[in-house]
């Protein structure tokens, strides 16, 4: 009960104090509405259909971008680290795409893809499949040799050695990978999504700022947030799961 | 004993004629780490490699196991040519390298799943074999949650569950506390005399040497060469009261190993 609400307080007070805020005046409703405009404008949008197909929408984009960029990021970092060819093929390639901000992708993407699902789902792969492929490559370079020798001796085939000892081996490795990538999606997705698009959480934010319905607009800001903190919570689950053997 | 050295080819597990290895290190030289190893390894029997630190004796046990290729030379395994790592061979390793992941009872079935044992089969040998190394009742426990010894245990258990004819032992009590190296020594004996299993045994201490082996092969500073193969196969009292022929054993060839520590440094 306590720490409830320790962990709650701060919030309580930073409400508290953006009601006060806004009703006194020192700022522009317009700029900051009060919290509990924003509130019961959250509670309109709740009982709009339309407002959860747009969160499916994006939800689903983040999903497969996420999704392929962790199968082939995987497979790509795992090859890389195992066969020396890959590596000096792929990996300059990789050194040089790696610091480019790839929202700055945006207007490309959408002249390849349009301005529907594929062209997020392509940005935010390929946001996620750098950070994931990188952070297999180190965790697959720094599986002890033992552990692969190990499954050899077994009777494990080079394929069984990659998938059941280089590729679990490197799962903590992996998983910081796919924290990064994580954020990323919900970056990618949401600006995508603002600039140019016709549905999605940031298609929402735009409309409502267009149209200058400021507290459905920070409804959907509200909306983002709590989405990303409810990914972290699963990420944070599945990680728990798959590195309980570590003490 | 029944582990006389090898005379007839076809008795012999492990041939090794002639072998060199050398190695590249990070500034292209090249370094010569094993020059001109001839060993005869005969079935059953349990051999030991003694030699100072970097004489290449793991190395050695590496390329016995497949995992490093070789330059030069030829060793036949059981009447076949050495290629690749396969389960004839099972590898107990010093850090154990058993899976994290996975636990006791997955990483003894590891072995077993690829080499297609049906599935009840399996259990009940995984479950014989955690039972026999002491280790019933943590069966679901994580490598992280057990002790040193425990986990060499289990390591020993999952390199057995596939039955190897030979066995690859790479200083396995090297990180053990003196006590359970003494108890995991004991099993071992048991195993070998049990199941008639071949074991080459690579160690840096001369008494765990002597007491385990029926030969001890010497090695000398790099490149590693065989120095001498000390006949090490009489009665033993114990590690610790092995009797006078054991402790003159003990000294003696603690004395050509110190001569070879001692070269290294002239």
């Amino acid at each position: 009960m306590a720490r409830f609400a320790a962990t709650y307080a701060p919030l309580a007070i930073l409400a508290l104090l953006w009601e006060l805020v806004s009703r006194s005046g020192v700022v522009s409703q317009y700029a900051l509405p009060p919290l509990s405009t924003i509130l019961a404008a959250w509670g309109d949008l709740l009982a709009d259909p339309d407002y959860y197909r747009n969160i499916v929408a994006s939800v689903l984009r983040g999903l497969a971008g996420l999704s392929a960029a962790l199968v082939l990021g995987i497979a790509l970092g795992t090859s890389m680290a195992t066969w020396r060819s890959v590596n000096l093929t792929i990996g300059p390639i990789v050194q040089l795409f790696y610091p480019l901000p790839k929202s700055a992708l945006i207007p490309l993407t959408i002249i390849w893809f349009g301005i529907g699902d594929s062209s997020k789902v392509f940005l935010i792969f390929l946001g996620c499949f750098l950070p994931i492929s990188t952070a297999t490559f180190n965790g697959v370079r720094g599986v002890e040799r033992t552990l692969i020798w190990s499954a050899a001796s077994l009777g494990a085939n080079g394929w069984a050695r990659l998938r059941d000892v280089a590729v679990m081996a490197a799962i903590p490795d992996i998983l910081a990978g796919v924290r990064t990538a994580l954020a990323l999606t919900f970056v990618l997705l949401v600006s995508s999504e603002l600039l140019i698009s016709n549905e999605g959480i940031g298609f929402l934010i735009r409309i409502y700022g267009d149209g200058s319905q400021y507290p459905k607009m920070f409804a959907c800001t509200f909306t983002v947030m709590l989405l990303g903190f409810l990914a972290d919570r699963c990420f944070r689950r599945l990680s728990g799961h798959l590195l309980r053997w570590r003490t | 004993m029944n582990g006389l050295p090898a005379t007839a080819a076809a008795e012999a597990a492990i041939e090794i004629s002639g072998l060199n290895f050398e190695y590249e290190t990070a500034g292209q030289q090249k370094v010569r780490a094993l020059d001109g190893i001839e060993l005869s390894i005969a079935k059953g029997e349990f051999v030991s490699i003694l030699g100072p630190s970097g004489c290449g004796k793991s190395t050695l046990l590496y390329i016995v196991g497949g995992f490093v290729p070789f330059n030069q030379g030829s060793i036949i395994v059981e009447g076949r040519p050495l290629a690749g790592p396969g389960p004839d061979r099972g590898v107990v390793f010093q850090q154990f390298a058993l899976f994290p992941w996975k636990t006791v009872q997955q990483n003894v079935l590891y072995g077993m799943e690829k080499q297609r044992v049906p599935k009840a089969e399996r259990l009940e040998r995984a479950a014989r074999l955690i039972r026999e190394v002491g280790l019933a009742g943590f069966e679901d426990s994580f490598p992280s949650q057990l002790s040193g010894g425990m986990r060499q245990r289990a390591a020993i258990a999952r390199t057995l569950a596939v039955d190897p004819s030979i066995l690859l032992m790479d200083e396995p009590f090297g990180a053990l506390d003196a006590q359970t190296r003494s108890i995991m020594q004991e099993q071992l004996l048991e195993i070998w005399r049990s199941t008639g299993k071949t074991v080459l045994f690579v160690t840096h201490d001369v008494r765990e040497a002597v007491y385990l082996s029926q030969r001890v092969v010497l090695m000398t500073k790099r490149p590693g060469r065989i120095k001498e193969i000390v006949d090490t196969d009489f009665e033993k009292g114990g590690e610790f009261a092995g009797g006078k022929r054991f402790d003159d054993t003990v000294e003696y060839i603690w004395n050509q190993v110190k001569a070879e520590i001692g070269a290294s440094h002239g």
